[in-house]
C-alpha cells in the first residue's frame, strides 16, 4: 500500500475551503438567529406602539371627559365659589387691527 | 440447470413482485385520484378545517367639535367568539356557555342562537362583541376550550348627553345609528380589512396573513362648539323644567357661514346609552313640522315691503281686536288700537297683519315663501330632516287661506326653517344654507359649490329696514321686552301659536307652541338662534317664555365669543349698600 502525500498548497486549500464553508454556515446562522430576534423585537416594538397608542386614545378620552363643560362649571361654582362676572366687571382685549 | 426449488422459487418471487407492483399501482391511482382529481374538494376541506377567513373591523374615525375637543371616539375593546371543539359533548359546550352567559350577560335567546350555530359546526360564532377588556379577561381566566378572542373597537362619548340629538349614537352591534353617526357612516366607519388565520386542529392560531389591511375611518369636525351647545342646553333644561313644558329645542348658528354651533332638543339621552328611551330620540330642531305662529309675519312683512305694499308710515285700525275673514274670525290677544306697519309687528297683531297682506296676491305671497325656503329641506347634515307643508297655490282657500299663512297658521315648518328665514335679515337679505359638519366630510358632505353659496331673496334695504325699524323694536318695547339684553341689540320675533288637535278638529285646545327667533348683535350679527317650547304651562308667550331663553343664552355665548358690548352698559348706581338699575 503507498500512502499518498498531501502537498502543502492542497491543505491550505483545503483549510481555506473548510473555514470558508464553516464561515459561511456560522454567518447563516447568525443571520438567521438575527433576523428571528429582530422580527421578535420588532413584533415587541409593534405591540409597544399599540399599546401607547391605546394609551393616548385612553388619555384624550379621559381629557375630554375631564374637560365636560358641567363638570367644570360644577366644580367652578361648588368647589371654587367662583360666580358670573357683572356684565361691567368684564374687560375686552381691544382687538390689533393690522392683525 | 435450474432445480425445481430454484424454478419455484423464482415463480413464486415473480408472482410476488407482481402483487406488489399491482397494489404500488393501486396505492399510486388512488394518489392521483386523490391529488389530482380531488385536489379541489381536498384542499376545500382542509382549508375549512385549519384555516379562518376573519374581517378585520376597521377603527372608526372620531366626532370632533370646532375647537377639536372630543365628542366621540373608538377605543380597543375585545369581540369573544367560539369555535366547535372536537368530541365535545352538547352537554359540555352548553356548561360553557352558562359560564359565559354569567360572564357575559348574555340572554337565554342569544345563548341558544349560539348553541345552535355550534350544534350545526359553523366554524366561527361570536358570543359577545366588543365587551370590556376587564370582562374579557375574566373569561380567559376560565380558559374554555374554543373560546378565543380577537380585538374590536367600541364608540365612547365622553360628554355624555351633550348634542346627544347632533351624534345621534351607535348601538353595540352598530346595526342601529342615528344623528351624524348615521348620516356620516361611510366616512366614520372605514373599509373593512381580510385576514386568514391558520390554526391546529385543537383550534389554536399558530399563523395570521393579513389578506387585506382595514382602511380606518376619517376624523369627522363638527361645527358644533362644545361649550356654546352646553350653555344651549343646561338653559333650555331649565325653561322646560321653570315653564312645565313638554319639549323644547334651541338652534344657535353663526349668521353668515350658516355654521350650526349649537343644536339642542329635550328631552334629551346618554349617548353612551344609545338606544336609549325613544320619546327622546326626535330631533325636534329638524324633524319637528310645526304652525310657527306670529314668527312667520317675518316672511309676511318681507313680501310686503319687497314689492312696495306698505309704507312704514302707514297705518291699520286694529282697534276692533277681531277681524273676519271669508266667514272667520281671526283675533288679537289683546285690543291694540290702531297701529302704524312697525308697530303691527312689533306688538304681534294678527289683525294688522292680514289687513297689510291681503294687499299681495296669493301668487307673490307664495313666490316670497317659496324663495325663503319653506316646504323644502335646508340641507342640514342630519338625517330625517322635515320638509315642512307648503300647500300648493291650487289648494289655497282664496278667501282665507293667505290671511292664515300671513300670521303663520295653514304652513307648517321646522324651527331650523324659521331660524333659516330670520337668518336672511341678519345677513342683509341673503339666504344661508345652515350646515353642521366643519370637515373631513368630503363628497358626502352634499350639495357644494354654488349650491352652497349664500342666495338673496331680499334686497338689503328691505332687510335693513326692516331690522332697524321694527324686529329690534320688536325686543325694545314690542313682545319681546323680556329678552333684552344689556350692552346689545336684539332683532327678534315673538310666536305663540295655537296648536291644533286633529280628533277634535280644533285650535282651541288651551296647548300652544312659544317661540322666539333673532339674531345679536344688531350691527355686525354674530348668532342667530331660535328657541320653541312646547305647550309650556307657567305663561304661554314666545316673550314671556323663550325671549328670555335666548337673552340668557346669547348672553353667556357673546361673553363666551369675547364679543364686546355694542352699546353703553346702563350703569349701576350704588346708594347706601343698595343697588338698582337706571336706565338711560
Amino acid at each position: 500500500m503507498v500512502r499518498r502525500k498531501w502537498s502543502a498548497k492542497g491543505i491550505a486549500l483545503g483549510a481555506a475551503l473548510l473555514v470558508a464553508v464553516i464561515g459561511t454556515l456560522t454567518f447563516y446562522v447568525w443571520y438567521q438567529t438575527e433576523s428571528v430576534k429582530l422580527g421578535i423585537d420588532v413584533g415587541k416594538a409593534e405591540g409597544r406602539i399599540r399599546e401607547l397608542e391605546k394609551t393616548i386614545e385612553t388619555l384624550k378620552l379621559r381629557r375630554a371627559a375631564l374637560l365636560d363643560p358641567a363638570r367644570v362649571e360644577k366644580i367652578a361654582r361648588e368647589s371654587l365659589g367662583l360666580v358670573d362676572p357683572k356684565d361691567d366687571e368684564v374687560i375686552y382685549e381691544k382687538r390689533d387691527p393690522s392683525r | 440447470m435450474r432445480t425445481f426449488y430454484e424454478s419455484d422459487i423464482r415463480k413464486r418471487a415473480l408472482v410476488l413482485s407482481f402483487i406488489l407492483a399491482a397494489w404500488a399501482a393501486v396505492v399510486a391511482l388512488r394518489l392521483v385520484q386523490l391529488q389530482v382529481f380531488g385536489y379541489a374538494r381536498a384542499k376545500a376541506a382542509v382549508l375549512k378545517q385549519n384555516q379562518d377567513k376573519i374581517t378585520m373591523e376597521p377603527r372608526r374615525g372620531n366626532i370632533l367639535d370646532r375647537n377639536g375637543e372630543i365628542l366621540a371616539c373608538s377605543l380597543p375593546a375585545v369581540s369573544v367568539f367560539i369555535r366547535p371543539v372536537e368530541k365535545e359533548t352538547p352537554e359540555t359546550e352548553r356548561t360553557k356557555l352558562r359560564d359565559l352567559q354569567g360572564l357575559l350577560g348574555l340572554s337565554e335567546k342569544e345563548v341558544s342562537a349560539i348553541l345552535g350555530r355550534l350544534r350545526n359546526k359553523a366554524s366561527f360564532t361570536y358570543v359577545k362583541k366588543k365587551v370590556s377588556e376587564e370582562e374579557a379577561a375574566r373569561v380567559m381566566a376560565l380558559k374554555l376550550p374554543g373560546v378565543d378572542f380577537e380585538p374590536a373597537d367600541r364608540r365612547h362619548y365622553p360628554l355624555r348627553g351633550l348634542a346627544a340629538h347632533v351624534l345621534g349614537g351607535l348601538s353595540l352591534t352598530e346595526d342601529n345609528k342615528n344623528g351624524v353617526e348615521l348620516r356620516y357612516d361611510d366616512v366614520l366607519k372605514g373599509k373593512e380589512g381580510e385576514k386568514v388565520v391558520f390554526k391546529v386542529s385543537g383550534g389554536r392560531d399558530y399563523q395570521t396573513q393579513v389578506i387585506q389591511s382595514p382602511v380606518p375611518g376619517r376624523d369627522l369636525v363638527l361645527t358644533i362648539d362644545a361649550t356654546i351647545q352646553y350653555y344651549a342646553e343646561k338653559e333650555l333644561a331649565r325653561a322646560v323644567a321653570e315653564h312645565d313644558a313638554v319639549c323644547g329645542t334651541v338652534i344657535v348658528m353663526e349668521p353668515f357661514s350658516g355654521e350650526i354651533l349649537a343644536l339642542a332638543s329635550f328631552p334629551s339621552y346618554d349617548v353612551n346609552d344609545f338606544p336609549g328611551p325613544k320619546n327622546a330620540w326626535m330631533n325636534r330642531a329638524v324633524q319637528l313640522s310645526y304652525e310657527p305662529g306670529s314668527t312667520f309675519k317675518i316672511v309676511t312683512a318681507a313680501a310686503a315691503r319687497e314689492r312696495k305694499r306698505v309704507g312704514f308710515s302707514e297705518v291699520f285700525d286694529c282697534s276692533a281686536g277681531s277681524i273676519s275673514v271669508g266667514g272667520l274670525i281671526i283675533r288679537d290677544h289683546e285690543r291694540v288700537g290702531i297701529l302704524s306697519f312697525p308697530k303691527v309687528l312689533i306688538k304681534s297683531s294678527n289683525v294688522g297683519t292680514v289687513l297689510f297682506a291681503q294687499r299681495l296676491s296669493i301668487e307673490e305671497f307664495y313666490e316670497t315663501i317659496k324663495a325663503f325656503r319653506f316646504g323644502t329641506k335646508t340641507g342640514i347634515d342630519l338625517p330625517a330632516e322635515a320638509s315642512g307643508k307648503v300647500f300648493p297655490v291650487k289648494e289655497w282657500n282664496r278667501k282665507t287661506s293667505l290671511s292664515h299663512v300671513a300670521i303663520g297658521y295653514e304652513i307648517m315648518a321646522t324651527p331650523l326653517q324659521i331660524l333659516q328665514a330670520m337668518n336672511v335679515f341678519a345677513t342683509g337679505g341673503r339666504l344661508v344654507r345652515p350646515r353642521i359638519v366643519k370637515d373631513g366630510a368630503g363628497p358626502a358632505a352634499g350639495p357644494a359649490g354654488d349650491a352652497d353659496s349664500p342666495v338673496r331673496i331680499i334686497s338689503e334695504q328691505t332687510a335693513e329696514e326692516l331690522v332697524g325699524r321694527v324686529f329690534e323694536e320688536v325686543v325694545e318695547e314690542g313682545t319681546a321686552k323680556l329678552g333684552r339684553l344689556d350692552g346689545f341689540g336684539i332683532a327678534g320675533k315673538t310666536g305663540t301659536a295655537k296648536k291644533y288637535d286633529a280628533a277634535l278638529k280644533t285650535y282651541n285646545t288651551g296647548r300652544y307652541m312659544a317661540s322666539f327667533v333673532g339674531f345679536t348683535p344688531i350691527d355686525r350679527p354674530r348668532l342667530a338662534m331660535i328657541v320653541v317650547l312646547d305647550e309650556p304651562k307657567e305663561g304661554t308667550y314666545g316673550g314671556q317664555v323663550c325671549a328670555p331663553v335666548f337673552r340668557d343664552i346669547a348672553r353667556q355665548v357673546l361673553r363666551y365669543l369675547r364679543v364686546p358690548p355694542e352699546r353703553p352698559l346702563t350703569p349701576r348706581i350704588l346708594t347706601a349698600g343698595m343697588e338698582r338699575e337706571k336706565r338711560p
